[in-house]
């Protein structure tokens, strides 16, 4: 029997739990309205949601049958488009583009989607449709239904909405009246966040699920292994998902998680392992295809040697080599910085690595501090990175600060930063700038900035011009030549600078705002030889 | 299903000792078990015996550690039934009566349960189990009516419902009235239950404050659902009498529909009064039911409310036209106010009250009533009706187990909502296993935890590592009076706590995890899940490190939910002065 709980339970690991619950919530007539909440993983808890209810539908009873739609509400951002999804899949029907995407029509061929009464009389002829589908065939089962409510006589329908947060945005008039009909939400924000005021709809029946524990992790992961393995035909050919590599599969794993501790999500997680694992038994798989090669000579290829799971020796040296890169893999998967096959591409162990003496081996080495680079600054030309490099001391100094910090006193000395130790009187300290956000600066303050860091770091890089005589005569020529505004309104064109002031705004400097963060700012600095931290009125 | 009968047969006996745990807790206290007992059973239903409780341990342990024959122990148990069956019958001193039935039951408690352990081929517990907790599950859904007090406001509502019903059914009056409760009271139970009662069915418009929130569509409803039940086109007659050239939402323009679907579909709210006065010539009488009442007094000069109860006071009883009864059903208590003149002189100003139950006890009445459902038909499953008896037992243990008794007043003393019972009974069931198969007050102590008046953010402690780190920041930087912050500051603070902990790293499951390396990531889910709200709209010139935030979770909630994790490097940083 295909929907026992028991059987269900097994087919999701880790979350026998929730199976069992919604199981035994919905082989009876459920509550009218559950909310389901997962902080961490809501899609696997959707999954797992769906394939129960799915299992549930193909059940031989028909009284308990379940009939679920399904609906994301990003997806189904306006009221239309959820009436139609959810009438569509509880129908059965698919939109097909050459029948010009008609919905389901029911009989007497009807739109169904004008307005909440249209959809709940769409979900009427729904039923009924359903039920002329079963009456056929199925008997009416084993429990009798007492009541003659023709609602249970072909089971529930259930609407499962993912990512109900949405819904009180978006279709803030249907919460409501959903929440008195629907059967399922689920959401990984709390109910109190949505519920309506006044105390419009009924309380839900929480489900809250809880993020998995480690061994639940392993064995939820793990279980993706045979699904993998079982997909390929041919056992013979050895391949990243063979199923004589399953212990090492698991060992793998174990250290993986231990590696990416703080991620609980299991999608993430088999994310990081599925770019990682073809990279990590390449060697094994490397030595065996020679072992084959070797033994070709003499035989013919009908009994290949099958591929045998490796030896704790190698698993150890594997698993020290990559080790480091479980990590990195970890740094630039897990915010998407790149995709999983490129960084598997750049990852990837070297030929044969297995043959090499273990003194060789190195491990896979760590690219070390995650470059975010932004293409934009790469090549800018020297002017305009003083340019940006004095947007962002204009937005983080306050304004007041500015002669001091690059006034040409007598004495160089006289300099002085903002005083750390006078924060304990006064009741709150004030926040630095630099976290608080870019402040905007006038054009006028930019510039005078600007002639600063040229005088101080510009000078002696130009070409000799001996008809400028005062000092400093040159710097004010090359700050009030054009091509500086120019490069002003390119940087805020490509987004490096903000301008604040409105473009048709003529009285006054326009005002901009620094658009790079302290990073790109520094990395700057340090091209032009610019010693930044000492020109930050509270460097961090 | 086949289930092996050694197993089974360990399962109930444990079962059965437990429930005798059970009577052990509630007999060991010192104070004069009798005492105890009478008052249990005078609190206790009148319905229900409370043998199992008395099943003194004393007296069960010799029977089960002596081998008692077989044969003997059944018809025993067999015999052992009827002073069951007459205990239930409301003995006239149950003090008494429980006094002499304490000699007899013990053996037939002891042995009631066992009797299915005897008899392996007829047990399946899985089976018995889940029809029960089918059973169980549409008895929560439609809760048996358990006050008997002929005097409690549900039933005088009942009455004067049905009696006004009839009025309209039977003598063709038009009537209006408002059926006035708290949420959960039973106000659209006793409508549905008077409308399924009545001689003659009556044509039913169901409207919903909530659903028709214009008038409109309120009239576009109408003409649906008497369409249905008529099998006349109202909407079009009404159209045709005003010779409206409107396009028909059978049309075929679907261009048209989408982009502008309401006008094009919706009748103009000058056709309401023509379709309403239609209502009493109709071949049968009308109920028009409004759920939400108090949203139909929102609509614009309240016209369907006038229109329908206009129609409603000057319906004259007679052969050609039939009755109208207009039922409002609303939480709202002055309801009655919102009305403005012309409608409130129309209406009939009847208001019947319903009300949940009012005494803690009729609490534990209704879960003895759900829990053990009226009409058990599940008689293929269970022939021999032993499971039944079983159950039976462990239902009343559990609502004899003081714990249980405590959390369902605690319950009742909060909200007398009977939906919130009804949570907390369906949790309670759904946690039943096969190895646990009966009701116990821990399954409703962790259900009442669920279920009942939860904490805000319950899942803090859920969180991924960094997203806690982000958490405590939030909490410090608010403490160092900045309650609104951005990105930016939280990172600095967690980079530096980092920094600061070097000595000590952060370790998870004992391996090092350094610096969490994606905090950005985990400010977005915590923004995600609304624990982070942003305090201006985001705007295009602002870095998204930049945009201020505050915490809608306290420092206190932050505190637990570290405590929770037991991480020893938060609890210290969190205590750390800023």
């Amino acid at each position: 029997m295909l929907s026992t709980p028991t059987a269900m339970a097994a087919e999701h690991p880790g979350y026998e739990r929730l199976a069992r619950e919604i199981y035994s919530l919905f082989s009876a007539p459920a509550p009218p309205f559950l909310y389901v909440t997962d902080p961490v993983s809501p899609r696997t808890t959707a999954a797992v949601v769906n394939s129960v209810l799915s299992s549930m539908a193909r059940s031989s009873d028909a009284s308990s049958r379940v009939y679920h739609a399904q609906i994301n509400a990003v997806a189904c951002f306006n009221a239309r488009i959820l009436y139609d999804t959810v009438l569509n899949q509880l129908a059965g029907w698919q939109v097909e583009w050459g029948a010009g995407c008609t919905n389901w029509a029911g009989d007497d061929e009807q739109r169904w989607n004008e307005n909440l009464d249209g959809f709940i009389h769409g979900l009427k002829a729904v039923h009924s449709f359903i039920r002329r589908e079963n009456t056929p065939g199925s008997n009416k089962g084993k429990s009798k239904q007492t009541e003659a409510d023709p609602a249970t006589d072909i089971g529930q329908i259930v609407l499962v909405i993912e990512r109900a947060e949405r819904l009180p945005d978006q279709m803030s008039d249907l919460l409501v009246p959903l929440t008195r009909l629907a059967e399922l939400v689920m959401s990984d924000v709390p109910w109190e966040n949505i519920r309506p005021p006044f105390g419009a709809s009924p309380d839900p029946y929480y489900v809250d699920v809880l993020p998995l524990n480690k061994e639940d992790l392993l064995r939820r992961l793990d279980s993706t292994f045979h699904a993998v393995s079982s997909q390929s035909q041919h056992t013979n050919v050895v391949n990243p998902y063979h199923p004589s590599l399953r212990p090492l599969y698991s060992q793998f794993l174990s250290v993986l998680v231990d590696s990416c501790s703080y991620v609980q999500d299991p999608n993430e997680l088999q994310y990081i392992a599925a770019a990682r694992w073809p990279g990590f038994v390449k060697p094994i798989l490397d030595a065996h295809n020679d072992r084959v090669d070797e033994e070709d000579v003499d035989m013919d290829g009908a009994d290949e040697p099958g591929l045998m799971p490796p030896s704790e020796h190698v698993r150890m040296r594997l698993i020290r080599i990559f080790k480091p890169s479980f990590k990195t893999a970890l740094e630039i998967l897990y915010p998407r910085l790149d995709h999983a096959t490129s960084w598997a591409a750049l990852n990837g162990p070297e030929e044969n690595l297995l043959a090499k003496p273990a003194s060789q081996t190195q491990p896979i080495p760590d690219p070390g501090e995650v470059e975010v680079d932004d293409g934009r600054i790469a090549d800018l030309p020297r002017m305009s990175k003083f340019i940006l490099v004095a947007a962002y001391l204009a937005s983080t100094n306050p304004h007041t600060s500015d002669v001091r910090m690059f006034g040409r006193a007598v004495d160089e000395k006289k300099r002085k930063r903002r005083s750390h130790k006078s924060s304990a009187k006064s009741g709150t300290t004030k926040a630095p700038q630099r976290v608080l956000g870019p402040n905007s600066f006038p054009l006028d303050r930019l510039i005078a900035i600007l002639g600063a860091l040229l005088e101080e770091n510009d000078v002696d890089q130009r070409l000799p011009a001996p008809e400028y005589l005062i000092p400093g005569e040159h710097t004010d020529m090359e700050i009030a030549r054009v091509g500086i505004y120019n490069t002003i309104i390119e940087l805020s064109d490509i987004g490096l600078l903000h301008r604040t002031s409105t473009a048709e705004k003529l009285d006054g400097p326009p005002t901009f705002k620094c658009g790079i963060s302290y990073k790109m700012t520094s990395a700057l600095a340090q091209q032009l030889d610019i010693p930044l931290d000492d020109l930050l009125w509270d460097p961090a | 299903m086949p289930s092996p009968p050694p197993s089974s047969t360990k399962r109930v006996t444990r079962a059965a000792r437990k429930s005798g745990g059970f009577a052990d807790d509630i007999l060991s206290p010192p104070p004069s078990p009798t005492k105890r007992i009478t008052r249990a059973a005078a609190k206790a239903s009148p319905a229900k015996p409370s043998p199992v409780k008395a099943s003194s341990p004393v007296k069960r342990r010799p029977q089960a550690r002596s081998p008692s024959p077989v044969p003997d122990s059944e018809p025993e148990s067999r015999d052992a039934s009827p002073p069951v069956a007459s205990s239930s019958r409301r003995p006239s001193s149950p003090a008494i009566s429980h006094a002499e039935e304490r000699i007899p039951t013990p053996s037939a408690d002891v042995l009631q349960i066992p009797v299915p352990l005897l008899s392996p081929s007829k047990l399946a517990p899985q089976n018995y189990l889940d029809a029960q907790k089918r059973e169980i599950l549409r008895a929560i859904q439609n809760p048996p009516d358990v006050v008997d007090d002929e005097e409690s406001a549900n039933r005088i509502a009942h009455k004067q419902l049905s009696d006004l019903l009839k009025g309209t059914v039977v003598r063709g009056e038009g009537n209006s009235c408002l059926l006035l409760g708290p949420r959960g009271s039973g106000k659209t139970r006793i409508l549905n239950q008077c409308i399924s009662e009545l001689p003659e069915p009556p044509i039913v418009l169901r409207l919903s404050g909530w659903s028709q929130q214009s008038d409109r569509l309120a009239m576009r409803e109408i003409a649906y659902q008497l369409s249905q039940q008529t099998g006349r086109s109202f909407l079009t007659a009404a159209e045709d009498d005003e010779a409206v050239n409107e396009a028909d939402d059978d049309e075929p323009n679907p261009l048209l529909d989408t982009t502008n679907p309401v006008t094009t579909s919706l009748p103009p709210s000058t056709h309401l009064p023509a379709l309403i006065s239609t209502l009493p010539t109709l071949s049968r009488p009308t109920v028009v039911v409004l759920d939400a009442f108090d949203l139909f007094a929102q609509h614009p000069r309240q016209s369907l409310l006038y229109c329908l109860l206009d129609t409603a006071q000057s319906c004259r009883a007679g052969a050609t036209s039939k009755g109208v009864a207009v039922i409002g059903l609303t939480t709202h208590v002055d309801t009655i106010n919102l009305l403005e003149k012309r409608v409130k002189s129309r209406f009939s100003g009847r208001m019947l009250r319903t009300a949940s139950p009012s005494q803690s006890q009729d609490w534990v009445e209704l879960t003895r009533g759900i829990l053990c459902p009226r009409i058990a038909n599940h008689a293929e499953v269970d022939e021999t009706g032993d499971w039944q008896r079983q159950w039976e037992a462990g239902v009343h243990s559990f609502l004899e187990d003081p714990a249980t008794i405590v959390v369902l007043k605690e319950t009742f003393s909060v909200t007398k909502d009977v939906r919130v019972l009804a949570r907390l009974l369906t949790s309670v069931v759904t946690q039943l296993s096969p190895s646990a198969p009966f009701p116990t007050s821990t399954h409703l102590v962790s259900a009442a935890a669920a279920q009942r008046s939860r904490p805000r953010f319950s899942m803090l402690h859920a969180l991924p590592y960094p997203s806690l780190c982000l958490l405590v920041a939030c909490v410090h930087a608010e403490t160092a009076g900045h309650p609104i912050f951005t990105f930016e500051m939280l990172r600095e603070k967690v980079r530096d706590q980092i920094r600061l902990s070097a000595s000590a790293p952060v370790e998870v499951n004992g391996g090092s995890i350094g610096m969490p390396q994606c905090p950005r990531a985990a400010f977005e889910t915590l923004v995600d899940t609304k624990i982070f709200a942003p305090t201006a709209a985001s705007s295009t010139s602002l870095g998204k490190e930049f945009v201020k935030f505050r915490a809608e979770v306290s420092g206190e909630d932050v505190k637990r939910a570290v405590q929770t994790r037991n991480d020893t490097n938060l609890i210290k940083w969190l205590k750390k002065a800023t």
